[in-house]
């Protein structure tokens, strides 16, 4: 079993297969790297056109008729993030299956490399956000400076959940297939589209066990609250570190057995 | 110290009925699959400034046991101790990334074999010089020739001054030019006191290259040792397979005809065929040098109708694979057979003073026959197996008396 000082001495190799995880998505294109940028900007537009001008959907307590589309898409980016890590690290092994086998960089890079590229959309997108927000909601606050931590956060939550799909993907293969449904199936039961305060009475002790609502609550906090997160988003952080040494565990310890699949 | 040991060295695959299986047997330990070794208790080692050569036929365990110490894959079994950083040209595409450019992949391989990114800049150029790839450089993997490919991953993997390179038959893809220049560097690397762990299917560069070979039958180790003499066995087994269906020799190497009832009716038949001043090898078979001196005697019995002039002896030295290598009978030389005690008791000694016959198997079928050698009164197919070794690595069948001289 390699240590994880091993794998650091793969550092190199790491950073030139992000760069080119990122690169592939734009290239050949015309517009190239703005791409990156284009595809939040243009989501947060169109979301703010739909349910601000054209719906006009009003959350009690929000006035400005922008603030439900800054509002969904504080959370939705960061859950975007989460989702396309996780459906990246389940594929991962199997896009990978010639350095899987053909050479000696260690699996576990496999599923992180796309995983690591998120931050880049990630930050993108809450970039955009920010700005949006400053402009139309006249919101900014020294406690965005909190941010990069929950964005660690939610990284360590994908690619302790990343791990596990990745190696579970290749026993199982319907999961790649249900994976889709089940992202969309939380999207939906997180209050990303809706306040928590819609959730009905019987159902709030669920959504106090599911660690993406703190998350993404933080988030808003964040970026739209201006103040702190609840204490919650701490035990989420917990949460996921544990996660992520099982999942590093687990990993190791079945992707020999992973690769005779592949 | 060595550059590589292995030890007890294994590998098994495991076959499920599903996937899930495989998961199963992990968390209730319980067995749920069929086991396949492709490498058996493999122990051998190569010392620095030392071609170790592996051969053997496909899916013997080659490829496992090199993609095992590229470290591409794991052991199940045994242990490998590695002294050094081991750099490996595997199968085509190892390690490549098809759809990075060329330039992509020479900063991903290097990255991989543990470069950092000055120590790659520098040797960048130097890369692509020897893949002699040019302006292709630039284009994804995926779009090359296996040439390129392999001139590419080449030209990778020796650049990076590891201590024990692997070389998998791939390298006979590229053309001959490619081949030479290869075949220089990882002399260099030799000479450099480099570990090189050569496999192909051709066996006369194995021999040329390699002090020490391996040959891998099933999965395990059948012989190992100095090159010529484990090529020379696997050869022999090379040939036993594509025989042009001769009679499965008998094992016996001098052996006797029994006088049954059959016999009797025959006007002649064949007694005995023994080879003399035979060496036996270690599983006692008849061992001959090219060169050396090469008898054989055979008996017969003839009945009193017949002439001493009208029973001869004909010997067809045939080699393992069917090969009839040198036939002559005693009516074709003019020659009578010797009588014994009795007159109807013959027999003569078949001599080849100097035998010229290269390293292999072979075994002799003996005619009975009348003066026209139309008929046949007895023979004996495949008997008298024997082997030749020869002192140095000529190829062919035989060895034939040349000279080399000026050009007029």
């Amino acid at each position: 079993m390699n240590s994880i000082n091993d794998d650091l001495s793969y550092m190199h190799a790491l950073r030139l297969l992000i760069k080119r995880e990122l690169s592939s998505r734009y290239k050949g294109t015309i517009m190239g790297v703005f791409w990156l940028f284009l595809q939040p900007l243009i989501m947060v537009i169109v979301y703010s056109f739909v349910f601000s001008v054209i719906m006009k959907v009003r959350i009690p307590g929000m006035d400005n008729s922008y603030h439900f589309a800054l509002y969904l898409m504080a959370a939705m980016m960061p859950f975007v993030a989460f989702q396309d890590a996780l459906t990246a690290a389940s594929n991962s092994l199997f896009v990978n299956s010639a350095l899987l086998h053909k050479s000696t960089l260690p699996p576990l890079l496999l599923p992180l490399v796309p995983m690591l590229a998120t931050l880049v959309t990630e930050g993108i997108s809450l970039l955009i956000i920010i700005v949006a927000a400053f402009f139309l909601l006249d919101q900014v606050s020294w406690y965005l400076l909190l941010l990069p931590g929950l964005v660690l956060i939610r990284l360590c939550l994908s690619i302790a959940l990343g791990n596990v799909l990745a190696i579970l993907s290749v026993f199982i293969q319907d999961l790649r297939q249900a994976l889709g449904l089940l992202l969309t199936m939380l999207l939906f039961l997180t209050p990303v589209f809706y306040p928590v305060s819609m959730i009905p009475e019987p159902f709030l002790p669920w959504n106090n066990l599911n660690p993406l609502f703190h998350l993404l609550d933080a988030y808003r906090a964040l970026i739209l609250r201006a103040e702190l997160p609840g204490v919650e988003v701490l035990y989420v952080a917990i949460f996921s570190l544990v996660m992520l040494w099982i999942s590093v565990f687990f990993f190791r310890k079945t992707i020999e057995r992973a690769k005779e699949f592949i | 110290m060595s550059a590589l040991i292995a030890k007890d060295l294994g590998r098994v695959y495991r076959r499920y009925q599903q996937p899930i299986d495989s998961l199963k047997e992990l968390i209730f330990r319980k067995q749920y699959h069929e086991e396949f070794w492709a490498l058996k208790e493999a122990n051998f080692h190569c010392e620095p400034g030392e071609v170790v050569g592996v051969v053997g036929d496909n899916g013997a365990g080659k490829s496992t046991l090199l993609k095992l110490l590229a470290g591409t894959m794991r052991p199940s079994r045994g242990e490998l101790i590695v002294n050094g950083r081991v750099s490996a040209i595997l199968e085509l595409g190892s390690g490549f990334h098809p759809e990075f450019t060329g330039l992509e992949n020479v900063h991903l391989g290097c990255a991989m074999l543990g470069l950092n990114a000055e120590q790659i800049a520098a040797k960048v150029d130097e890369i692509i010089d020897f893949s002699e790839l040019g302006d292709f450089i630039h284009q994804p993997v995926k779009s090359y020739s296996s040439g390129m490919f392999v001139r590419l991953a080449f030209s990778v993997v020796t650049s990076v001054d590891p201590d024990i390179l692997v070389v998998d038959e791939a390298l006979s893809v590229g053309d001959q030019h490619f081949q030479k220049k290869s075949m220089d560097r990882m002399m260099t690397f030799k000479d450099q006191g480099k570990a090189l762990i050569f496999c192909s299917h051709n066996l006369y560069h194995v021999k040329e290259l390699c002090k020490r070979a391996i040959w891998l039958d099933k999965g395990e180790i059948q012989v190992q040792g100095e090159s010529g003499e484990v090529i020379d066995q696997y050869n022999d087994h090379v040939r036993m397979q594509n025989r042009i269906s001769v009679p499965v020799p008998k094992s016996a190497p001098l052996e006797t005809k029994a006088e049954g009832e059959n016999n009797k009716q025959l006007t002649a038949y064949l007694s005995e065929a023994t080879l003399l001043n035979a060496k036996l090898d270690n599983a006692g078979i008849a061992l001959y040098r090219t060169g050396g001196k090469f008898q054989v005697q055979v008996l017969a019995h003839k009945q009193d109708s017949l002439a001493l002039e009208d029973v001869h002896i004909g010997i067809i030295i045939k080699r393992n694979d069917g090969v009839q290598c040198f036939g002559v009978s005693t009516v074709l030389d003019g020659e009578l057979l010797f009588t014994r005690q009795d007159n109807n008791d013959l027999g003569v000694v078949y001599e080849i003073p100097e035998l010229s016959l290269l390293s292999g198997q072979y075994s002799l079928e003996i005619w009975l026959i009348d003066t026209t050698s139309a008929h046949v009164y007895d023979s004996m197919q495949s008997c008298c197996e024997f082997k030749v070794r020869q002192p140095n690595t000529e190829v062919g069948v035989a060895y034939l008396p040349h000279q080399w001289s000026a050009p007029l």
